[in-house]
């Protein structure tokens, strides 16, 4: 019991529920433009991915560069699901995060016992195999990708784009509450202590691979949640895309500018740096865009290196530290 | 002086049976077993490389033994992983002090607390009682501790996890007369609270006048075993240790 209470206060419920409700739903079945709604689920795909990736490489500090495998794997499965006449939303979200949650699972339970680059290597490496088992599966459209009809937004929804909107924001609501969740239980100091000194950890009586695992399934399940909810939104599922580098490189760069220590790091540099790069995409050029996001990521790295949430928390904006 | 006569009595808290442990090519412990008994303050000596801190890391399971056996209360630990073995009852320090630099002093002290279990009043009551047995300032951050801090820092840890063994590595190494004195003292009053104590010290005087009983290594191997005053007379510990 005392655990839930940590977790929300009263307030922080309604507070999370009139966010559902505005944002989560309201926002998308009135939002004007179609442009509008699809830059938004842009930034909330990419933000939901760092927040997902910073639970294993921030908190804990295992670097997962194959963040694409995780969240191609869960829009591979949804898209096969469709194919198969399953058109469900919610179970191409619960069949991706299991899916993926495993996966990460199984690779964490082959190298995250030893201190190193053994994780990050192999998901590297996992990929780059993922895509390669997907180009010579024609079942699975092989390199010439899959074609998914999107089908009519139900009742209110002005289009789907803005119904999947919803799912996503509803998972990553969820992630977020997982976050907190960690940071403010006990677990999250543990985390802390982990990072700071692993040996240590565990000469103190911190399971380590146990929480090693835990970290690990719940940031590959998440990122294969939001995998689950790609392929309709997309409407072109290929593999080059999919497992592109731009999924893994990303969520890293999100986390690291907004600062790897607190859920609030990944949701700030998530938007900032994706709103930056949609928008430039669509008024100067899509290579330009690419040069300027570089430069943005390198002045924030040399300038600001612990993240703009610890920047700004230096200059006194009153956000309250839970660790 | 009571171990001595107790021993063919008492089962032994720790048992070390026939380890071996090789780094590559190197064999930084052969075939080493010993006993140390509850309440005992035992001290583990031996020239630089002979394998102490091996044999602590090895009982402490931050490596694995490649032979033997480790016994804890009667109980075979060989298997268990370092978390396992720190909730049985067995903790440590480290030569080179590991505090977690992100949380304050006295929430370094709470952790292991808290991983036990108990309401967090307890927890921060039992903190404080250690902090204060140390003398230490429980709101210092840890990139501003001295080396003495850092030391008792990494003791007040290892007590936070209630050991009924605590080895310490090294723990008087780099500090004054004055403040090997006050750290001697209070591994004292830790001891008379019912923790056997291993010792690992390179400081000879220290470990003479504290410790019950010496057990020397050398290259791996178990040397001498007992009194400070037989192990000081010991021919082959003059020869390789204090040197003549």
């Amino acid at each position: 019991m005392q655990s839930v209470k940590m977790l929300v206060g009263t307030k922080e419920a309604i507070t999370l529920v009139m966010l559902f409700v505005i944002l989560g739903i309201i926002f998308p079945i009135f939002c004007p433009e179609r442009y509008v709604i699809n830059f938004a689920f842009y930034v909330l795909l990419y933000t939901s991915l760092a927040l997902a990736w910073n639970v294993l490489g921030g908190y804990v500090g295992y670097i997962n560069f194959g963040s694409c495998c995780f969240f191609g794997v869960g829009a591979y499965l949804a898209a096969f699901l469709i194919e198969n006449g399953i058109s469900d939303i919610w179970m191409h979200i619960i069949a991706g995060s299991l899916c993926s949650g495993l996966l990460g699972l199984f690779l964490g339970a082959i190298t995250l016992r030893v201190r190193g680059i053994y994780f990050a290597i192999s998901t590297l490496a996992l990929s780059v195999v993922m895509q390669m088992i997907i180009i010579n599966t024609p079942q699975l459209g092989g390199a010439l990708g899959m074609f998914l009809v999107k089908p009519h937004a139900p009742a209110p929804y002005p289009n789907f784009t803005a119904y999947l909107f919803s799912w996503l924001f509803g998972v990553t609501l969820i992630l977020v509450i997982i976050t907190i969740y960690i940071e403010r239980s006990h677990i999250g100091k543990q985390l802390i202590a982990m990072r700071d000194d692993e040996v240590a950890a565990e000469c103190i009586g911190i399971p380590t691979l146990k929480l090693k695992l835990l970290a690990a399934f719940i940031s590959c399940a998440f990122m294969g949640a939001v995998g689950g909810v790609y392929p309709y939104y997309i409407a072109y599922l290929e593999p080059y895309t999919t497992f592109s580098l731009e999924f893994t490189i990303n969520p890293i760069a999100m986390s690291i500018i907004g600062g790897t220590q607190s859920w609030l790091g990944p949701i700030v540099g998530g938007i900032v740096l994706s709103s930056f790069q949609q928008y430039l995409c669509t008024t100067i050029s899509s290579t330009l865009s690419l040069l300027l996001t570089g430069i943005i990521i390198m002045g924030i790295v040399i300038f600001v290196p612990d993240g703009i949430i610890v920047w700004l928390r230096k200059r006194g904006i009153p956000w309250k530290r839970h660790y | 002086m009571v171990t001595q006569e107790g021993n063919s009595m008492e089962a032994p808290l720790l048992e070390v049976c026939q380890v071996s442990k090789n780094f590559g090519g190197l064999q930084a412990l052969k075939n080493v077993s010993f006993k140390v008994y509850s309440g005992e303050k035992v001290g583990l000596i031996g020239p630089n490389g002979s394998g102490k801190t091996t044999m602590v890391n090895i009982i402490s399971g931050v490596y694995k033994a490649d032979k033997g056996k480790i016994l804890f209360c009667g109980k075979d630990v060989t298997k268990l992983p370092a978390h396992r073995r720190t909730r049985l009852g067995i903790s440590r320090t480290f030569q080179i002090p590991k505090p977690f630099t992100s949380l304050t002093v006295l929430e370094n002290v709470m952790l292991p607390l808290t991983i036990r279990g108990h309401s967090s009043g307890h927890n921060y009551d039992s903190a404080l009682d250690i902090l204060r047995l140390l003398s230490l300032n429980p709101d210092l951050k840890c990139n501003e501790l001295t080396l003495i801090e850092l030391k008792k820092l990494e003791l007040a840890r290892a007590l936070a996890t209630k050991p009924k063994l605590l080895m310490l590595d090294e723990v008087l190494a780099g500090l004054t007369e004055k403040e090997i004195y006050e750290m001697l003292d209070i591994l004292r009053k830790i001891n008379e609270q019912g923790v056997t104590i291993i010792m690992i010290e390179h400081l000879m005087k220290a470990v003479m006048n504290f410790c019950e009983r010496i057990i020397v290594l050398s290259s791996g191997m178990l040397l001498a075993e007992g009194k400070p005053e037989e192990v000081r007379k010991n021919k082959k510990v003059v020869e390789v240790y204090l040197g003549e």
